[in-house]
């Protein structure tokens, strides 16, 4: 068994108490470091949660759709004048002449 | 004694190590499955996104594409409105002119309607302007009929006349067998026989 003083005694108990005092500053530090990871996972969550990028993203979407569809026009337009190309060229003429053969009962 | 002390600080460290050890510890986990709750949450609301843009891209693109067919539809169905059009326009004024073609026509079509009509008693129909002309080639007429048909025939010029820029109507005495041969008659026909042919003439190689 160690005998120790009254003085020494005395130093342990310090010694003891200073480490109590590091020791809850350690839990508080420790308090903070979990407080911190619900505050970061809180942050984590609101991002998913984010209606404003679902909009967006929603949005853009919509665009891409829009470009679809004038795709889409353009190539109409582009249909229909070729269309009109062709009929009002020399095939109207055969056309109209092969109505004219048939009502006059040459073919 | 120092011994002692060192101890005692050496113990209190291990301590405030495993405090705060366990703190990341616990903190990592807090983050970890926070994280796991956002990547769900942002998929399955992504994945909602992206369904609400699927419905809406094939709603409107299936608009869009009828839009088209409708449209190059009506184009064309104009373009052979157009087609009938010019050709009933050159038909009228074959008739009006008095055309050697026409002429040569209309007695194709008298030929051709009576010996349709099954009966030896005919009565033709025209308009003023080509009864003069029917009048002046009924021996002819009558001679070839009979000749097609096999058997004498009677033709005779009706009284009436037609309402038609072109073309023949043929009955019977009893005016039970019709055959109609105007120009309007087969204006009709050629739309229902040729409408696929003009189609084809004139939309040949291009895309529907």
């Amino acid at each position: 068994m160690i005998k120790l003083s009254i003085e020494e005694l005395k130093e342990v108990v310090k010694q003891e108490r200073i480490c109590q005092k590091i020791t809850e500053k350690t839990k508080e530090k420790a308090a903070d470091i979990i407080t911190k990871s619900k505050e970061d996972a809180q942050e984590s969550l609101q991002k998913a949660e984010n209606q404003e990028y679902y909009e967006k993203l929603f949005s853009k979407g919509l665009s891409e759709i829009e470009e679809k569809k004038k795709n889409i026009e353009k190539k109409t337009e582009e249909k229909i004048k070729s269309i009109n190309e062709k009929a009002h060229a020399s095939t109207a003429e055969k056309a109209v002449s092969m109505i004219v053969s048939y009502v006059l009962g040459e073919e | 004694m120092e011994n002692i002390k060192a101890q005692v600080k050496f113990m209190s460290e291990i301590e405030n190590k495993e405090i705060i050890e366990e703190a990341e510890e616990q903190a990592k986990k807090i983050v970890s499955n926070a994280e796991k709750e956002a990547l769900r949450i942002r998929n399955q609301k992504t994945l909602e996104v992206s369904e609400r843009l699927h419905e809406k891209e094939i709603s409107d693109l299936e608009g869009a594409l009828l839009e088209q067919k409708k449209r190059i539809s009506n184009v064309r169905s104009q373009l052979l409105d157009e087609v009938i059009a010019e050709a009933t326009t050159i038909l009228e004024k074959m008739g009006h002119d008095s055309d050697p073609r026409y002429r040569t026509s209309l007695r194709k079509l008298i030929i051709e309607a009576s010996t349709r009509v099954q009966a030896c008693d005919l009565e033709i129909l025209t308009n003023s302007r080509d009864k003069v002309f029917v009048k002046s080639k009924l021996v002819e007429l009558t001679k070839d009929i009979s000749r097609l048909k096999g058997m004498p025939v009677i033709l005779k010029i009706s009284k009436d006349e037609l309402d038609t820029q072109g073309g023949t109507i043929v009955l019977d005495k009893n005016k039970r067998q019709i055959f109609n041969n105007t120009f309007e008659a087969r204006l009709v026909e050629a739309k229902d026989e040729l409408m696929s042919q003009i189609s084809m003439i004139l939309f040949e190689g291009l895309e529907d």
